[in-house]
Protein backbone atom coordinates (compact mmCIF):
# COMPACT_ATOMS: atom_id res chain seq x y z
CA UNK A 1 0.00 0.00 0.00
CA UNK A 2 3.12 2.43 0.79
CA UNK A 3 4.76 1.34 -2.40
CA UNK A 4 0.87 2.80 -4.21
CA UNK A 5 1.06 6.20 -2.35
CA UNK A 6 4.52 6.59 -2.57
CA UNK A 7 3.68 6.27 -6.83
CA UNK A 8 1.29 8.78 -6.80
CA UNK A 9 2.61 11.56 -4.85
CA UNK A 10 6.35 10.95 -7.64
CA UNK A 11 4.03 11.09 -10.13
CA UNK A 12 2.71 14.45 -8.73
CA UNK A 13 6.55 15.67 -8.11
CA UNK A 14 7.51 14.77 -11.69
CA UNK A 15 4.26 16.88 -12.72
CA UNK A 16 4.75 19.53 -10.61
CA UNK A 17 6.21 22.11 -13.59
CA UNK A 18 2.19 21.84 -14.59
CA UNK A 19 1.33 22.62 -11.22
CA UNK A 20 3.47 25.74 -10.60
CA UNK A 21 1.33 28.16 -12.85
CA UNK A 22 -2.13 27.73 -10.55
CA UNK A 23 0.46 28.33 -7.45
CA UNK A 24 1.54 31.24 -8.87
CA UNK A 25 -2.05 32.59 -9.31
CA UNK A 26 -2.80 31.49 -5.97
CA UNK A 27 0.37 33.27 -4.42
CA UNK A 28 -0.72 36.24 -7.04
CA UNK A 29 -4.37 36.73 -5.75
CA UNK A 30 -3.73 35.77 -1.89
CA UNK A 31 -1.89 39.07 -1.25
CA UNK A 32 -4.89 41.03 -3.12
CA UNK A 33 -7.29 39.39 -0.59
CA UNK A 34 -7.22 35.84 0.42
CA UNK A 35 -11.27 35.73 1.15
CA UNK A 36 -11.69 35.53 -2.40
CA UNK A 37 -9.90 32.20 -3.70
CA UNK A 38 -9.98 30.49 -0.41
CA UNK A 39 -11.20 27.25 -2.42
CA UNK A 40 -8.40 27.72 -4.72
CA UNK A 41 -5.95 25.12 -3.09
CA UNK A 42 -8.42 22.19 -2.52
CA UNK A 43 -9.50 22.43 -6.15
CA UNK A 44 -6.61 22.32 -7.28
CA UNK A 45 -5.35 19.32 -5.37
CA UNK A 46 -8.51 17.50 -6.86
CA UNK A 47 -7.72 18.07 -10.09
CA UNK A 48 -4.24 16.77 -9.02
CA UNK A 49 -5.82 13.62 -7.73
CA UNK A 50 -8.03 12.70 -10.50
CA UNK A 51 -5.51 12.86 -12.89
CA UNK A 52 -2.82 10.23 -11.19
CA UNK A 53 -5.61 8.20 -12.68
CA UNK A 54 -5.23 9.82 -15.84
CA UNK A 55 -1.76 8.69 -15.66
CA UNK A 56 -2.63 5.07 -14.62
CA UNK A 57 -4.93 4.27 -17.46
CA UNK A 58 -1.89 5.74 -20.22
CA UNK A 59 0.00 2.69 -19.08
CA UNK A 60 -2.30 0.38 -18.10
CA UNK A 61 -0.57 0.60 -14.52
CA UNK A 62 -3.31 -1.00 -13.06
CA UNK A 63 -2.68 -4.89 -15.12
CA UNK A 64 0.96 -4.21 -13.57
CA UNK A 65 0.12 -3.55 -10.34
CA UNK A 66 -1.90 -6.61 -10.00
CA UNK A 67 0.44 -8.92 -11.83
CA UNK A 68 3.06 -7.01 -9.40
CA UNK A 69 1.12 -9.05 -6.64
CA UNK A 70 -0.57 -5.86 -5.37
CA UNK A 71 -4.07 -7.02 -3.75
CA UNK A 72 -7.08 -5.03 -5.85
CA UNK A 73 -7.97 -3.92 -2.26
CA UNK A 74 -4.61 -2.36 -1.96
CA UNK A 75 -5.20 -0.31 -5.00
CA UNK A 76 -8.60 1.33 -4.32
CA UNK A 77 -7.82 1.69 -0.70
CA UNK A 78 -4.72 3.81 -1.30
CA UNK A 79 -6.34 6.14 -3.33
CA UNK A 80 -8.93 6.47 -0.64
CA UNK A 81 -6.22 6.79 2.02
CA UNK A 82 -4.79 9.47 -0.19
CA UNK A 83 -7.57 11.88 -0.92
CA UNK A 84 -8.03 11.91 2.50
CA UNK A 85 -4.14 12.83 3.65
CA UNK A 86 -3.58 15.67 0.67
CA UNK A 87 -7.25 17.17 1.07
CA UNK A 88 -6.49 17.49 5.24
CA UNK A 89 -2.90 18.89 4.51
CA UNK A 90 -3.60 20.99 1.63
CA UNK A 91 -6.63 22.34 4.42
CA UNK A 92 -4.26 22.85 6.85
CA UNK A 93 -1.86 24.75 4.26
CA UNK A 94 -4.40 27.00 3.50
CA UNK A 95 -5.49 28.00 7.10
CA UNK A 96 -1.81 28.42 7.93
CA UNK A 97 -0.95 30.42 4.71
CA UNK A 98 -3.88 32.75 5.51
CA UNK A 99 -2.39 33.36 9.06
CA UNK A 100 0.63 34.48 7.23
CA UNK A 101 -1.08 36.43 4.91
CA UNK A 102 -3.08 37.82 8.01
CA UNK A 103 0.44 39.35 9.19
CA UNK A 104 0.20 41.60 5.72
CA UNK A 105 -3.73 41.98 5.33
CA UNK A 106 -6.19 41.47 7.68
CA UNK A 107 -8.77 38.80 7.52
CA UNK A 108 -11.47 37.36 8.95
CA UNK A 109 -10.34 33.70 10.56
CA UNK A 110 -13.14 32.12 11.58
CA UNK A 111 -14.46 32.85 8.04
CA UNK A 112 -11.35 31.56 6.30
CA UNK A 113 -11.50 28.31 8.62
CA UNK A 114 -15.67 27.76 8.07
CA UNK A 115 -14.39 27.97 4.23
CA UNK A 116 -11.43 25.76 4.21
CA UNK A 117 -13.78 23.26 6.18
CA UNK A 118 -16.35 23.81 3.63
CA UNK A 119 -13.98 23.16 0.86
CA UNK A 120 -12.57 20.05 2.57
CA UNK A 121 -16.58 18.75 3.16
CA UNK A 122 -16.92 19.31 -0.74
CA UNK A 123 -13.49 17.72 -2.05
CA UNK A 124 -15.00 14.49 -0.19
CA UNK A 125 -18.39 14.84 -1.47
CA UNK A 126 -16.78 15.09 -4.83
CA UNK A 127 -14.22 11.96 -4.24
CA UNK A 128 -17.41 10.07 -2.90
CA UNK A 129 -19.35 10.13 -6.06
CA UNK A 130 -16.84 10.63 -8.47
CA UNK A 131 -14.30 7.48 -7.34
CA UNK A 132 -16.87 4.29 -8.01
CA UNK A 133 -17.24 6.09 -11.63
CA UNK A 134 -13.63 6.29 -12.59
CA UNK A 135 -13.08 2.69 -10.55
CA UNK A 136 -15.89 1.72 -13.03
CA UNK A 137 -15.31 3.32 -16.48
CA UNK A 138 -11.44 4.43 -16.16
CA UNK A 139 -10.61 8.14 -15.77
CA UNK A 140 -11.65 9.72 -19.02
CA UNK A 141 -15.03 8.34 -19.16
CA UNK A 142 -15.60 8.25 -15.37
CA UNK A 143 -14.93 12.07 -15.09
CA UNK A 144 -17.41 13.13 -17.72
CA UNK A 145 -20.11 10.80 -15.95
CA UNK A 146 -19.15 12.99 -12.59
CA UNK A 147 -19.72 16.06 -14.26
CA UNK A 148 -23.41 14.43 -15.51
CA UNK A 149 -23.38 12.93 -12.27
CA UNK A 150 -23.47 16.50 -10.53
CA UNK A 151 -25.90 18.59 -12.60
CA UNK A 152 -28.47 15.80 -12.93
CA UNK A 153 -28.20 15.79 -8.67
CA UNK A 154 -28.34 19.81 -8.76
CA UNK A 155 -30.92 19.77 -11.05
CA UNK A 156 -33.58 17.39 -9.58
CA UNK A 157 -32.80 18.96 -6.01
CA UNK A 158 -33.73 22.36 -7.42
CA UNK A 159 -36.57 20.60 -9.20
CA UNK A 160 -37.86 18.52 -5.85
CA UNK A 161 -37.18 22.46 -4.03
CA UNK A 162 -39.30 24.27 -6.91
CA UNK A 163 -42.32 21.52 -7.42
CA UNK A 164 -42.31 20.56 -3.14
CA UNK A 165 -40.24 23.38 -1.25
CA UNK A 166 -38.49 22.48 1.96
CA UNK A 167 -40.52 21.12 4.25
CA UNK A 168 -41.32 22.89 7.55
CA UNK A 169 -39.26 19.34 9.14
CA UNK A 170 -36.53 18.97 6.89
CA UNK A 171 -35.61 22.90 7.82
CA UNK A 172 -36.30 22.15 11.56
CA UNK A 173 -33.83 18.93 11.12
CA UNK A 174 -31.26 20.93 9.62
CA UNK A 175 -30.73 23.47 11.57
CA UNK A 176 -30.63 21.26 14.62
CA UNK A 177 -28.55 18.49 13.01
CA UNK A 178 -26.67 21.09 10.67
CA UNK A 179 -22.76 20.53 11.90
CA UNK A 180 -23.53 16.85 12.71
CA UNK A 181 -24.88 16.60 9.22
CA UNK A 182 -22.12 18.18 7.29
CA UNK A 183 -19.57 16.06 9.28
CA UNK A 184 -21.52 13.06 9.48
CA UNK A 185 -22.94 13.35 6.29
CA UNK A 186 -19.46 13.22 4.04
CA UNK A 187 -17.87 10.58 6.47
CA UNK A 188 -20.57 8.09 5.39
CA UNK A 189 -20.80 8.56 1.86
CA UNK A 190 -17.56 8.45 1.70
CA UNK A 191 -17.23 4.69 3.47
CA UNK A 192 -20.51 3.66 1.29
CA UNK A 193 -18.66 5.26 -1.85
CA UNK A 194 -15.30 3.07 -0.71
CA UNK A 195 -17.39 -0.10 -0.21
CA UNK A 196 -19.09 0.22 -4.10
CA UNK A 197 -15.76 0.93 -5.97
CA UNK A 198 -14.24 -1.80 -3.88
CA UNK A 199 -17.20 -4.02 -5.00
CA UNK A 200 -16.49 -2.83 -8.58
CA UNK A 201 -12.55 -3.34 -8.88
CA UNK A 202 -12.57 -6.69 -6.99
CA UNK A 203 -14.74 -8.03 -9.67
CA UNK A 204 -13.04 -6.16 -12.76
CA UNK A 205 -11.34 -7.84 -15.72
CA UNK A 206 -8.49 -5.76 -17.67
CA UNK B 1 7.90 -32.87 -11.78
CA UNK B 2 6.87 -29.81 -9.88
CA UNK B 3 4.58 -27.92 -11.85
CA UNK B 4 5.14 -23.35 -11.64
CA UNK B 5 1.86 -23.34 -13.87
CA UNK B 6 -0.82 -25.41 -13.11
CA UNK B 7 -4.28 -24.73 -15.32
CA UNK B 8 -7.70 -26.84 -15.28
CA UNK B 9 -10.41 -26.40 -17.75
CA UNK B 10 -9.67 -23.03 -17.84
CA UNK B 11 -12.57 -21.39 -19.93
CA UNK B 12 -12.76 -17.48 -20.83
CA UNK B 13 -15.57 -15.86 -23.00
CA UNK B 14 -15.88 -12.81 -24.88
CA UNK B 15 -18.25 -11.64 -27.63
CA UNK B 16 -16.59 -13.10 -30.10
CA UNK B 17 -13.90 -14.85 -28.82
CA UNK B 18 -13.47 -18.17 -26.24
CA UNK B 19 -10.33 -19.37 -24.47
CA UNK B 20 -10.68 -22.89 -23.40
CA UNK B 21 -7.94 -25.41 -22.21
CA UNK B 22 -8.58 -28.35 -20.73
CA UNK B 23 -5.62 -29.23 -19.34
CA UNK B 24 -2.04 -27.15 -19.10
CA UNK B 25 1.27 -27.84 -16.93
CA UNK B 26 3.79 -26.32 -16.91
CA UNK B 27 6.72 -28.19 -15.22
CA UNK B 28 9.21 -26.14 -13.21
CA UNK B 29 12.81 -25.59 -14.25
CA UNK B 30 11.65 -25.09 -18.45
CA UNK B 31 11.40 -22.27 -20.68
CA UNK B 32 7.66 -22.45 -22.49
CA UNK B 33 7.37 -20.48 -25.60
CA UNK B 34 3.52 -19.63 -26.06
CA UNK B 35 3.31 -19.20 -30.27
CA UNK B 36 0.15 -18.20 -32.21
CA UNK B 37 -1.51 -15.94 -34.17
CA UNK B 38 -2.68 -12.53 -32.97
CA UNK B 39 -5.79 -12.50 -31.17
CA UNK B 40 -5.33 -16.23 -30.71
CA UNK B 41 -5.64 -16.22 -27.19
CA UNK B 42 -2.19 -15.81 -25.80
CA UNK B 43 -2.13 -12.22 -23.92
CA UNK B 44 -5.54 -13.78 -22.60
CA UNK B 45 -3.84 -16.61 -21.27
CA UNK B 46 -1.70 -14.90 -19.48
CA UNK B 47 -3.65 -11.92 -18.06
CA UNK B 48 -5.67 -14.75 -16.87
CA UNK B 49 -2.18 -16.76 -15.19
CA UNK B 50 -1.81 -13.50 -13.89
CA UNK B 51 -5.37 -12.79 -12.40
CA UNK B 52 -5.92 -9.75 -14.59
CA UNK B 53 -8.56 -11.08 -16.23
CA UNK B 54 -10.11 -12.72 -13.14
CA UNK B 55 -13.93 -13.45 -14.65
CA UNK B 56 -13.17 -17.06 -15.88
CA UNK B 57 -14.06 -20.64 -15.03
CA UNK B 58 -11.73 -23.14 -13.93
CA UNK B 59 -8.69 -23.42 -12.23
CA UNK B 60 -4.89 -21.77 -12.02
CA UNK B 61 -2.03 -22.88 -9.63
CA UNK B 62 1.11 -20.59 -9.76
CA UNK B 63 3.64 -22.11 -8.05
CA UNK B 64 1.74 -23.87 -5.91
CA UNK B 65 -0.90 -21.72 -5.33
CA UNK B 66 -4.63 -20.97 -6.33
CA UNK B 67 -3.97 -17.89 -9.09
CA UNK B 68 -6.13 -15.99 -6.86
CA UNK B 69 -4.73 -16.15 -3.56
CA UNK B 70 -3.18 -12.73 -1.87
CA UNK B 71 0.40 -13.07 -2.89
CA UNK B 72 0.33 -15.80 -5.11
CA UNK B 73 2.04 -13.50 -7.43
CA UNK B 74 5.37 -12.59 -5.25
CA UNK B 75 7.70 -14.70 -7.11
CA UNK B 76 6.41 -14.11 -10.40
CA UNK B 77 8.12 -11.47 -12.58
CA UNK B 78 6.58 -10.39 -15.73
CA UNK B 79 6.86 -8.13 -19.00
CA UNK B 80 3.49 -7.43 -20.63
CA UNK B 81 2.89 -6.01 -23.85
CA UNK B 82 2.32 -1.87 -23.22
CA UNK B 83 1.15 -2.37 -19.66
CA UNK B 84 3.95 -0.91 -16.97
CA UNK B 85 4.84 1.98 -14.56
CA UNK B 86 2.86 5.72 -15.24
CA UNK B 87 5.22 7.46 -18.34
CA UNK B 88 5.86 10.24 -16.25
CA UNK B 89 8.13 8.65 -13.17
CA UNK B 90 11.56 8.60 -13.59
CA UNK B 91 13.48 4.97 -13.86
CA UNK B 92 14.90 5.55 -10.55
CA UNK B 93 11.00 6.04 -8.65
CA UNK B 94 10.55 2.71 -9.55
CA UNK B 95 12.54 1.27 -7.28
CA UNK B 96 11.27 3.82 -4.58
CA UNK B 97 8.02 2.14 -4.94
CA UNK B 98 8.82 -1.73 -5.57
CA UNK B 99 10.94 -2.13 -2.08
CA UNK B 100 7.68 -1.26 -0.68
CA UNK B 101 5.76 -3.93 -2.70
CA UNK B 102 8.16 -6.71 -3.13
CA UNK B 103 9.93 -8.14 0.07
CA UNK B 104 12.77 -9.52 -2.07
CA UNK B 105 13.34 -6.60 -4.08
CA UNK B 106 16.70 -5.92 -4.57
CA UNK B 107 18.32 -2.47 -4.99
CA UNK B 108 21.41 -3.54 -5.97
CA UNK B 109 20.85 -6.44 -8.65
CA UNK B 110 17.91 -3.58 -10.25
CA UNK B 111 20.79 -1.02 -10.70
CA UNK B 112 23.56 -3.95 -12.13
CA UNK B 113 20.58 -4.71 -14.32
CA UNK B 114 20.22 -0.81 -15.69
CA UNK B 115 24.05 -0.27 -16.07
CA UNK B 116 24.30 -3.79 -17.82
CA UNK B 117 21.46 -2.45 -20.53
CA UNK B 118 23.11 1.19 -20.24
CA UNK B 119 19.56 2.89 -18.98
CA UNK B 120 20.14 6.06 -16.65
CA UNK B 121 18.67 5.98 -13.60
CA UNK B 122 17.87 9.99 -13.50
CA UNK B 123 15.51 10.31 -16.47
CA UNK B 124 11.87 9.66 -17.26
CA UNK B 125 10.39 6.18 -18.08
CA UNK B 126 9.13 8.31 -21.33
CA UNK B 127 12.26 9.33 -22.79
CA UNK B 128 13.30 6.26 -23.25
CA UNK B 129 13.28 4.51 -27.16
CA UNK B 130 10.75 1.32 -27.47
CA UNK B 131 13.59 -0.89 -26.94
CA UNK B 132 15.84 0.89 -23.71
CA UNK B 133 11.43 0.86 -22.48
CA UNK B 134 11.62 -3.18 -23.19
CA UNK B 135 15.04 -3.60 -21.50
CA UNK B 136 13.79 -1.44 -18.19
CA UNK B 137 10.48 -3.72 -17.94
CA UNK B 138 12.82 -6.50 -18.49
CA UNK B 139 15.17 -5.36 -15.57
CA UNK B 140 12.16 -5.01 -13.12
CA UNK B 141 11.10 -8.18 -13.76
CA UNK B 142 13.97 -9.70 -12.26
CA UNK B 143 14.73 -7.29 -9.57
CA UNK B 144 12.72 -8.83 -7.11
CA UNK B 145 14.50 -12.30 -7.93
CA UNK B 146 11.55 -14.27 -8.93
CA UNK B 147 11.19 -18.12 -9.63
CA UNK B 148 8.94 -17.27 -12.77
CA UNK B 149 8.97 -15.28 -15.24
CA UNK B 150 5.42 -14.84 -17.51
CA UNK B 151 6.43 -12.40 -20.48
CA UNK B 152 4.22 -11.16 -23.06
CA UNK B 153 6.65 -10.50 -26.13
CA UNK B 154 9.33 -9.70 -24.64
CA UNK B 155 12.19 -9.45 -27.31
CA UNK B 156 9.49 -7.53 -29.95
CA UNK B 157 11.09 -3.97 -30.63
CA UNK B 158 14.07 -5.22 -29.66
CA UNK B 159 17.24 -5.25 -32.19
CA UNK B 160 19.08 -8.55 -32.51
CA UNK B 161 22.42 -7.61 -30.04
CA UNK B 162 20.44 -6.72 -27.43
CA UNK B 163 17.61 -9.45 -28.17
CA UNK B 164 20.37 -11.72 -27.85
CA UNK B 165 21.72 -9.58 -24.51
CA UNK B 166 18.42 -10.50 -23.34
CA UNK B 167 17.95 -14.29 -24.16
CA UNK B 168 21.50 -14.59 -22.35
CA UNK B 169 19.70 -13.03 -19.11
CA UNK B 170 16.64 -15.87 -19.67
CA UNK B 171 19.54 -18.51 -20.01
CA UNK B 172 21.22 -17.33 -16.28
CA UNK B 173 18.01 -16.97 -15.15
CA UNK B 174 17.33 -20.82 -15.95
CA UNK B 175 20.71 -22.03 -14.34
CA UNK B 176 18.59 -22.49 -11.13
CA UNK B 177 16.83 -25.45 -11.58
CA UNK B 178 14.09 -24.36 -9.99
CA UNK B 179 13.07 -21.55 -12.14
CA UNK B 180 11.01 -21.42 -14.89
CA UNK B 181 9.94 -19.12 -17.61
CA UNK B 182 6.60 -18.88 -20.33
CA UNK B 183 7.16 -16.71 -22.39
CA UNK B 184 4.91 -15.64 -25.92
CA UNK B 185 6.78 -14.53 -29.11
CA UNK B 186 6.37 -13.86 -33.00
CA UNK B 187 10.11 -14.56 -33.68
CA UNK B 188 10.64 -17.94 -34.04
CA UNK B 189 14.30 -17.48 -33.86
CA UNK B 190 13.97 -17.42 -29.91
CA UNK B 191 11.75 -20.07 -29.98
CA UNK B 192 14.29 -22.16 -31.66
CA UNK B 193 17.48 -20.43 -29.39
CA UNK B 194 15.70 -20.80 -26.27
CA UNK B 195 12.76 -22.90 -25.43
CA UNK B 196 12.37 -26.52 -24.19
CA UNK B 197 9.04 -26.57 -25.28
CA UNK B 198 6.22 -25.39 -27.47
CA UNK B 199 2.76 -24.55 -27.14
CA UNK B 200 0.46 -23.74 -30.10
CA UNK B 201 -2.61 -21.25 -29.35
CA UNK B 202 -5.25 -21.24 -32.31
CA UNK B 203 -8.65 -19.49 -31.74
CA UNK B 204 -8.53 -19.86 -27.73
CA UNK B 205 -6.99 -23.64 -28.15
CA UNK B 206 -4.01 -25.21 -27.58
CA UNK B 207 -3.45 -27.08 -30.99
CA UNK B 208 -0.06 -28.69 -30.14
CA UNK B 209 2.01 -28.66 -26.79
CA UNK B 210 5.40 -30.02 -27.60
CA UNK B 211 9.05 -30.82 -26.64
CA UNK B 212 11.52 -28.81 -28.71
CA UNK B 213 13.87 -31.36 -28.72
CA UNK B 214 10.93 -34.07 -30.45
CA UNK B 215 10.19 -31.23 -32.96
CA UNK B 216 13.76 -31.20 -33.59
CA UNK B 217 14.61 -34.36 -33.87
CA UNK B 218 11.83 -36.23 -35.28
CA UNK B 219 9.93 -33.80 -36.78
CA UNK B 220 10.54 -33.22 -40.37
CA UNK B 221 8.69 -31.02 -43.65
CA UNK B 222 8.45 -32.82 -46.94
CA UNK B 223 7.57 -31.28 -50.12
CA UNK B 224 6.44 -33.85 -52.61
CA UNK B 225 3.68 -34.82 -55.51
CA UNK B 226 0.93 -36.09 -55.00
CA UNK B 227 1.80 -39.60 -56.08
CA UNK B 228 4.26 -39.80 -52.98
CA UNK B 229 1.83 -37.79 -50.72
CA UNK B 230 -0.29 -41.24 -51.06
CA UNK B 231 2.56 -43.37 -49.60
CA UNK B 232 3.20 -41.11 -46.27
CA UNK B 233 1.61 -42.95 -43.22
CA UNK B 234 -1.47 -40.83 -42.59
CA UNK B 235 -0.34 -41.66 -38.24
CA UNK B 236 3.00 -39.72 -39.08
CA UNK B 237 1.29 -36.38 -40.86
CA UNK B 238 0.24 -33.78 -38.06
CA UNK B 239 -0.59 -30.95 -41.29
CA UNK B 240 -0.51 -30.97 -44.64
CA UNK B 241 -0.97 -28.17 -47.87
CA UNK B 242 -1.71 -28.68 -50.53
CA UNK B 243 0.28 -26.26 -53.23
CA UNK B 244 -0.36 -25.71 -56.78
CA UNK B 245 2.56 -28.12 -57.86
CA UNK B 246 3.09 -30.04 -54.67
CA UNK B 247 2.74 -31.05 -51.33
CA UNK B 248 4.21 -29.68 -48.00
CA UNK B 249 3.51 -32.36 -45.45
CA UNK B 250 4.73 -31.99 -41.47
CA UNK B 251 5.48 -35.75 -40.68
CA UNK B 252 5.86 -36.39 -36.68
CA UNK B 253 8.18 -39.18 -37.16
CA UNK B 254 10.69 -38.02 -40.07
CA UNK B 255 13.33 -40.96 -39.46
CA UNK B 256 10.52 -43.26 -41.37
CA UNK B 257 11.63 -40.90 -44.32
CA UNK B 258 15.01 -39.99 -44.61
CA UNK B 259 16.81 -42.53 -46.31
CA UNK B 260 14.09 -42.60 -48.92
CA UNK B 261 16.08 -41.75 -51.68
CA UNK B 262 12.81 -40.01 -53.84
CA UNK B 263 12.52 -37.32 -51.57
CA UNK B 264 14.62 -35.05 -49.37
CA UNK B 265 13.08 -34.18 -45.86
CA UNK B 266 14.19 -30.56 -44.90
CA UNK B 267 14.42 -29.44 -41.00
CA UNK B 268 11.16 -28.05 -40.03
CA UNK B 269 11.41 -24.22 -38.64
CA UNK B 270 9.06 -22.80 -36.20
CA UNK B 271 8.02 -20.57 -38.70
CA UNK B 272 6.81 -23.44 -41.00
CA UNK B 273 5.29 -25.25 -38.28
CA UNK B 274 2.95 -22.17 -37.61
CA UNK B 275 2.02 -21.76 -41.01
CA UNK B 276 1.21 -25.09 -41.95
CA UNK B 277 -0.62 -25.61 -38.14
CA UNK B 278 -2.89 -23.00 -39.32
CA UNK B 279 -3.16 -22.78 -43.03
CA UNK B 280 -2.42 -26.71 -42.89
CA UNK B 281 -5.25 -29.70 -43.25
Amino acid sequence: MLGLIKKDLLIIINNFKQYLIFILIFIFFAFNGIETIIYFPTLVITMILFSTFNYDDMSKWNSYAIASSITRKEIVTSKYIENIIYSVAISLFTVLFTLLISLINPINLPHIIISTLGSLIGVILLFSLGYPLIFKFGAEKGRIFLVILIFSIAILIGILISIFGISPLIKSFASHYLYLILILGPIILYIISYLISLRIYLKKDF
Amino acid sequence: MESAIKIKNLTKSFDNFSLNIANLEIPKGTIVGLIGENGAGKTTLIKCILNIIQSYEGNIKILNKNAKEKLALKDVGVVLDGIFFPESLKVKDISVILKNIYKNWDNTLFTNLLNEFNIQKDVQIKTLSKGMHKKLEIATSLAHKPKLLILDEPTSNLDPIVRNEVLDLFRTFLEDEDHTILFSTHITSDLENIADKLLFLNDGQIILSEDMDTIRESYGLIKCDASYFTKIKPEDILKYRQNKYDYEVIVKNKNNYVNDDNIVVEKLSIEDLMVLMIKGE
